[in-house]
């Protein structure tokens, strides 16, 4: 980095250390920050809600937001800092106008509660972009060595990309629109108010949304009739190239209405009460991908020159590579980077490329792994003999870039189908109670070896005995997948979360102390609590208690295990609701 | 322009993370001697005991913000022609040019780059009117 500017002075070690040391404290202090700004909101609500003077709070929301601007770029979190910014103007263009109206309160809640969803997952994620039509970005989530230059890559990568948050709400009625705005915010939409079909359309002209929801009666001032909606919305899509989703929310069971609206281009229809859980639930199913991550791959090649190559050709495609030259090293790093593809040369120095296969499919854990060889051999025996030791195919050099794409991505594709269907509960699509216990052990290994935090918690629905008695067990389902969702949300990509059992979730927070990692777990228990669950009867609310665990010296998975589980009684003990820290002494 | 070298700065800034990190880029990366303080009321105090070859004063501060403490230094002997320099996030070309109608020096936007902050106070002292 220093070559690259001439002013920047030739820094020793001991102080880019510090920098460091002070860059990790700055995000640890993260969560403080954020748990200030959800604070200061709500007490601007709740004033503006009682009729009361909102604008102490929002200054206050806006300088702790003027402050975050300033400081998460110098920190490494320039994207973090560049959205606070964008939040900080939005909120100081309120406070300059006359007054601060209901509306500019819904709005202001509804950015920051989707910008707040955003950063707890992953404080470097980058802004969304609004119009999904614009040039996909490469993924920067990528830990290779290309994607951390300065200048982004021109390489598209479409299927890896974050998803547009923003939902448009077209619908008159004020109750039924504030519910749904709460709980769409809960789970990280952002959504906007339009009350009639003209301000709906004014706004596809601005940007185009990850969804609408739209009121089959068309919001108000609609012309006539209950399907107004209904029509207006085949007018509009006339006019534009509406590629979003569409929900319906109507009144009217009637086929007749439903075929409607099917001819109108919708993709749901919900009747009245919405059941907005529901709703949530389609629309993560409609917008969010389910595996963002990038492709892991093992790079397994002697010739550095060569390695190079094929790692910038894979990592221009948006996976993370990492290249072996030592093949005595291969088992440490296959624990510790997770890879979902092996790609290896057939001749090495120590070893060879068969016996090296033989090896890795000793051991369960890889029975499963696929190895690809990448070899200029061109013996047609030799090849099947590394097929025959285990090898999945056999790549000969020079390859095409778009044939061993093609061929690395369909393995690893089918890989993590596979493995979700073997590692993942049905209804959650979290990790089962095994995988979440190999998770812990690979992760305390590792802990151990970086000398970093790791924190463990074990979660429980509290009374949800009596939930699945009184409403049922489908109910009890629901609330389940609520909470699996809310977790997915709200915890950071690197955590790892698991369903332990029945109502019982465990989470693996990595490089977290345990007294962030309650913070954490505690404004998901906020969050949870105020989450409307429907039932046949009436509507409820649950909540959860949850006990955390630090990883320490002389530990093992079983003792943190225990730990967790003694923190999370005594959680129950204490009345419910509530995250308690175990007490190692 | 400052011909002298620049060696003590009264530095005034309520954001801890930052104030630990401008001092590692002033008194490590510059070596400059710093008095750090707090708020715009602490400043005061400070003012009144030491003379500084240059004061950096962040402009958003709860309670006394920077232009008001800008004010209240100037009716104090120790800093009555003292050369300011704002600190504050993403600034306009309209508000840099009202902060130097108050009499600073210059702007350094934030976020700053640690690295070389020391060096873009350095040119701002020397009378160079370098960008954001």
């Amino acid at each position: 980095m220093s070559d690259s500017n001439s002013t920047r002075p030739v820094v020793n070690p001991a102080l880019l250390k510090e920098m460091q040391r002070l860059e990790e404290r700055f995000f640890l202090g993260l969560e403080a920050k954020f748990s200030a700004m959800e604070e200061a909101l709500v007490e601007v609500e709740t004033h503006r809600n009682s009729g009361l003077d909102a604008r102490d709070g929002l200054i206050k929301l806006h300088r702790l937001l003027h402050t975050l601007a300033g400081s998460a770029g110098t920190f490494g979190f320039s994207s973090l800092g560049a959205q606070s910014h964008c939040e900080e103007i939005f909120i100081k263009e309120i406070l300059d106008s006359k007054a601060i109206t209901q509306d500019g309160v819904t709005q202001i809640a509804s950015r920051l509660r989707s910008l707040l969803v955003r950063v707890r997952r992953d404080p470097r994620a980058e802004m969304p972009k609004l119009n999904e039509d614009a040039v996909p970005k490469a993924n920067t989530d990528a830990t290779c060595s290309l994607t951390q230059t300065d200048s982004p890559l021109s390489i598209t990568v479409p299927t890896i990309h974050d998803a547009c948050n923003l939902v448009y709400l077209v619908n008159a009625d004020d109750a039924l629109s504030k519910e749904i705005v709460t709980q769409l915010n809960f789970f990280g939409y952002e959504v906007q108010i339009l009350s009639t079909l003209p301000e709906f359309e004014h706004a596809l002209e601005q940007c185009s949304p990850a969804a609408i929801v739209i009121d089959a009666g068309g919001g108000v001032g609609a012309s006539a009739g209950p399907a107004a909606g209904v029509h207006g919305l085949a007018r509009i899509k006339q006019k534009f190239d509406m590629k979003f989703p569409v929900f319906f929310i109507s009144d009217d069971p009637s086929f007749e209405a439903r075929l409607a609206a099917v001819r109108a281009g919708a993709n749901s229809y919900f009747t009245k009460p919405i059941d907005v859980l529901a709703l949530t639930d389609r629309l993560d199913s409609l917008t969010v991908h389910e595996n963002k991550q990038p492709y892991r791959i093992l790079l397994m090649d002697d010739d550095a020159d060569g390695a190079e190559y094929y790692r910038t050709l894979l990592c221009h495609a948006g996976m993370e590579v990492r290249v072996l030259s030592d093949p005595t090293k291969i088992l440490q790093e296959m624990l510790e980077f997770r890879p979902e593809l092996v790609l290896m040369d057939m001749y090495m120095p120590s070893c060879s490329g068969i016996e090296l296969a033989l090896l890795l499919r000793q051991d369960n854990l890889y029975l499963d792994i696929p190895i690809v060889f990448l070899s200029s051999e061109s013996n047609f025996g030799k090849q099947m003999n590394a097929i025959e030791s285990g090898g999945d195919d056999f790549l000969i050099k020079p390859i095409a870039a778009n044939h061993l794409l093609s061929s690395i991505t369909n393995r690893i594709v089918r890989y993590r189908q596979l493995r979700d269907l073997n590692l993942r509960d049905s209804l959650t699509g979290l990790y089962k109670h095994s995988s979440i216990k190999e998770h812990l052990e690979r992760e305390i290994q590792r802990a151990k070896r970086n000398q970093s935090a790791l924190s463990f918690a074990m979660i429980d629905i509290d009374h949800f005995k009596m939930v699945n008695d009184k409403y049922g067990h489908p109910v009890g389902d629901n609330v389940i997948r609520a909470l699996s969702r809310l977790l997915q949300q709200r915890l950071r990509r690197t955590d790892i979360i698991g369903r332990y059992g029945g109502e019982e979730f465990a989470v693996i927070m990595p490089d977290t102390p345990v007294d962030v990692a309650a913070t954490v777990l505690d404004s998901v228990r906020q969050v949870f609590m105020k989450i409307c669950h429907h039932a046949k009867t009436e509507d409820f609310s649950s909540s959860f208690s949850a006990g955390a665990v630090e990883l320490s010296s002389g530990f093992d998975d079983k003792q943190m295990l225990v730990a967790a589980d003694e923190a999370l009684y005594r959680a129950k003990g204490n009345g419910r609701n509530q995250v308690q820290i175990a007490d190692l002494h | 322009m400052n011909m002298r070298a620049l060696k003590t700065i009264l530095y005034v800034e309520d954001d801890l993370d930052i104030q630990t990190v401008a001092q590692i880029a002033l008194e490590v990366v510059g070596g400059f001697e710093l008095k750090i303080c707090s708020s715009g009321k602490e400043a005061l105090v400070a003012a009144a005991e030491m003379v500084p070859d240059l004061i950096l004063l962040d402009v958003m501060m709860p309670e006394m913000d920077g232009p008001t403490t800008l004010e209240h230094l100037r009716k104090i002997n120790n800093t009555l022609n003292t050369p300011v320099i704002f600190m504050t996030a993403k600034v306009q070309n309209s508000e840099v040019s009202f902060y130097k109608s108050l009499g600073a020096i210059g702007v350094v936007g934030k976020p700053f780059d640690p690295m070389t902050l020391a060096d873009q106070v350095r040119k701002l002292w020397g009378g160079e009117d370098v960008g954001l």
